[in-house]
């Protein structure tokens, strides 16, 4: 139905076209259309010439909120406990063999945040009314830990929330016990305000993940933070987060994102002149095909695992080097090495097809350059000279409709 | 047929043909020029619309394997024109073109009276038939380049392949702009032509555009097809154009299965092998219940540097110290910054790296025992080894 009158519509604009000329109001409606059209086109170019800047960069490290007033109201005062568990080496064996230190520092705990501010033992110890205790219902050492966890989140709500976002909630409900709680990172009784330093946090991180430490203490990263105490290059948690920590092994998005976190660095400028290193690392990745295709993805469909290599697939992650390195995985001897990961039948100029890094310019990249300019000038002049032209006939025709019209207007007038 | 009042311009095939070729081209330009200009939001609900970039990509392959079909199609209806029917080649370009096209020009702008009187094509639309002609083998080239990349880097330069992109895109763009504004403004706008869908033109239009064709149909002969000398032509073409055409279509086979080109990676190559969990030693029991501390042989060099440049290091080092203090080094802490000396040994009372961490608006880093052990080795003159 509805193609049938597209038809018949049709066949009127032919009839209609036949006998423009014939009528003023026809003339009239052919002019508004090429107006129209001319425009549509004109919006179009527009639209294609148009150049897009790519988004900021999205900040990695959550700033945490401050923290709530201590609850005041307390049955039980610490010197009450500390009666008892200021004793040295007081220890509970629990039924699995282990031994759990009971004995706490009351020196420690009042240079504390939480003993400087005042907070009393059995706000984070809530199951402790009095003594007798009640019955532990806990097995090993490590269950009580993460029961105690529990604890934090009465106080640091949105800290918990965020915690639950990440890798090491997930990684614990899923039934790895070992997966990081509080108390892992921060301390227990000896918490100060002030956090880690980002020399502690990648110490801190060793204590459950030597091998991956072991790694990035010999990358250009690590070396620089280890050694050098350089406060300037990532700890882990710049990469990974801290709270909604994160990595490419539970969730495929980390990897498709990770382009941002190196961006984050490698795009500033200030930094970045302190190791002299070039900012344009990320614009000219983006511009090349990797890039390309990550940026859509990201843009389109940022959950969905993709093959395209980011900023890590070449440089490496924790053992990341120098690119002058000679064991730097994107050196020029062992690049096809790198290529032949995803393209195992890359041969040896097939590196080259990558511009390295670089804006095509007349040293760099020459032919690419020099296509580039081609284009630059041949498309608006061949565009350009067609719209020109038909410039021309508008004009032509315009003035032959004026003559018709006169013309006709001469002929009825007596 | 050609009645008295109107004139056959495209038979049914030449307008499936140019029905396809459209087809293919938008198909083309509309999955390409996203994947060029991806940071406009155009092109992004464009693809998501599509169904993702790998979708989109398919289709793209898809419809250049379309395109160089019609390729090898009209290759072999030009060349059936020209040998069977010993047709004329009203599409080839000459010098006439170029002079019509400039008296056209002049004609337009009122300096002659007269418009060129033009043949079957007139230049307009040889300009656009040559036209997507270069750009069709441009596409073509540059697309196995970028289809079959590390097929093209066995050959040529690794650099050619970034060339042969910038190559496709920027054809691509000339492509669809040449369409939309010269092909648009002359068969749709300027003067409505009805022929590539009805495929007849008006007698009087074709009287009016294209005079010289009808004087010259007038003069044109062609054998009948039952003719034994058609029939010898009709076999000799399609044998040879059936060797052509089986070499052009492997060609495109070549295109489509050379090589696959990326094959996922192993996910972060450097932890391979690695134990995410890998805990250091068994959590130690936390420090014993008495700060007091004796000196026990401490010096800077074990273990009283390592904890200065591991706590206070970040904000004072060589590179960033703050307040002009460096106290990754014992000369540093020794010479100390704006304040005076962190360390004066002998002298624990005194020394600003025991003051500023107690009662001082400083970050505290030290826990009281680790005071404790600084301010015993300070009290022994603070040995640097």
């Amino acid at each position: 139905m509805t193609s049938f009158a597209h038809l018949q519509h049709f066949n009127i604009n032919i009839t209609s076209n036949k006998m423009i000329g014939n009528s003023k109001f026809l003339a009239l409606k052919f002019n508004r259309l090429l107006i129209i059209s001319i425009a549509f086109i004109l919006v179009i170019i527009l639209l294609f010439f148009l150049q897009f800047n790519p988004s900021s960069a999205t900040p990695i490290l959550q700033t945490l909120p401050p923290t709530p007033e201590p609850m005041l109201a307390v049955e039980m005062g610490d010197d009450e406990c500390l009666e008892c568990h200021q004793t040295p080496d007081m220890i509970l064996p629990l039924s699995n063999g282990e031994q759990l230190y009971l004995t706490v520092n009351p020196d420690q705990y009042a240079f504390s945040i939480h003993g400087r501010e005042g907070y009393a033992c059995v706000q984070c110890h809530t199951d402790i009314t009095g003594f007798p205790h009640p019955e532990v219902d806990f097995e090993t050492a490590r269950e009580f830990s993460i029961q105690m966890a529990e604890s934090c989140a009465n106080c640091h709500p949105q800290e918990n929330e965020i915690y639950l976002e990440g890798d090491h909630a997930k990684t614990l409900q899923e039934g790895e016990e070992n997966s990081a709680v509080c108390s892992d990172c921060h301390g227990s009784h000896q918490i100060t305000e002030f956090g880690n330093t980002r020399y502690q946090v990648a110490k801190m991180c060793q204590q459950c993940h030597s091998e991956i430490y072991d790694v990035y203490r010999d990358s250009v990263h690590g070396a620089a933070l280890i050694e050098e105490y350089d406060s300037f290059v990532p700890t882990c948690v710049d990469c990974h987060s801290n709270h909604s920590n994160a990595g490419p092994e539970e969730r495929p998005e980390f990897h498709l994102g990770s382009i941002r976190i190196c961006a984050d660095c490698h795009t500033d400028d200030d930094l970045m002149n302190i190791y002299d290193i070039n900012t344009d690392v990320f614009d000219t990745y983006l511009a090349d095909f990797h890039g390309t295709t990550v940026a859509i993805f990201e843009r389109t469909s940022p959950d969905q695992p993709t093959n395209k290599a980011v900023c890590i697939d070449c440089h490496g992650a924790h053992d990341i080097r120098s690119p002058d390195d000679v064991q730097s995985s994107v050196i020029k001897q062992n690049l096809i090495t790198t290529c032949q990961r995803c393209h195992p039948e890359a041969t040896i100029n097939f590196p080259d097809s990558w511009l390295h890094h670089y804006t095509p310019d007349i040293e760099q990249n020459r032919i690419v350059f020099l296509v580039n300019l081609f284009y630059k000038i041949f498309v608006p002049g061949m565009v350009g000279g067609a719209l020109l032209f038909i410039l021309t006939y508008v004009w032509r025709d315009i003035k032959d409709k004026r003559n018709i019209v006169s013309v006709g207007g001469e002929n009825e007038s007596p | 047929m050609n009645r008295p009042n109107r004139y056959l311009r495209f038979s049914l095939p030449r307008r499936i043909e140019h029905w396809l070729q459209t087809a293919s081209f938008t198909l083309l330009a509309i999955t390409g020029l996203p994947q060029r200009y991806m940071d406009s939001q155009i092109s992004q609900s464009l693809i998501t619309w599509l169904g993702g970039i790998e979708t989109v990509r398919i289709i793209h392959r898809i419809s250049a394997v379309l395109l160089m079909l019609l390729v090898v199609y009209h290759l072999g209806a030009a060349i059936y024109h020209w040998v069977v029917d010993r047709g004329r080649l009203t599409m080839l370009p000459s010098l006439v073109d170029l002079r019509a096209g400039w008296q056209t020009l002049r004609h337009n702008l009122g300096m002659i009276k007269e418009k060129p009187k033009q043949g079957f094509y007139t230049f307009e639309e040889k300009a656009e038939y040559w036209g997507l002609v270069w750009g069709t083998i441009i596409m073509i080239l540059t697309g196995f380049f970028l289809w079959n990349p590390i097929t093209a880097a066995r050959f040529l330069p690794g650099e050619w392949i970034p060339a042969a992109k910038a190559a496709h895109g920027g054809e691509a763009l000339l492509a669809v702009l040449f369409i939309l504004t010269w092909h648009f403004y002359h068969v749709l706008i300027r003067h409505y032509n009805p022929s590539m869908f009805t495929g007849y033109l008006s007698r009087k239009d074709m009287e009016k555009f294209h005079p010289l064709a009808i004087e010259q149909e007038a003069s044109k002969v062609s054998l009948p097809k039952n003719h034994p000398a058609y029939q010898r032509r009709r076999r000799v073409f399609f044998i040879a154009y059936g060797i052509l055409a089986t070499v052009m279509l492997g060609i495109i086979y070549l295109f489509v299965a050379a090589e696959q080109t990326a094959q996922s990676p192993e996910i972060i190559p450097d932890l391979q092998g690695i134990e995410i969990f890998s805990p250091l030693t068994p959590t130690p029991f936390p420090e014993a219940a008495s700060p007091l501390a004796v000196y026990q042989g401490e010096t800077w060099d074990e273990p009283i540097g390592e904890m200065h440049a591991s706590r206070c290091g970040d904000c004072h080092n060589i590179q960033n110290a703050q307040s002009n203090l460096d106290l990754t080094s014992y000369q540093g802490a020794l010479r100390g910054g704006d304040s005076g000396p962190a360390i004066i040994p002998g002298a624990s009372g005194v020394s600003l790296s025991i003051v500023w961490q107690t009662g001082h608006d400083h970050p505290g880093v030290w826990s009281p025992l680790e005071i404790a052990v600084i301010r015993a080795w300070i009290d022994n003159n603070a040995p640097e080894n």
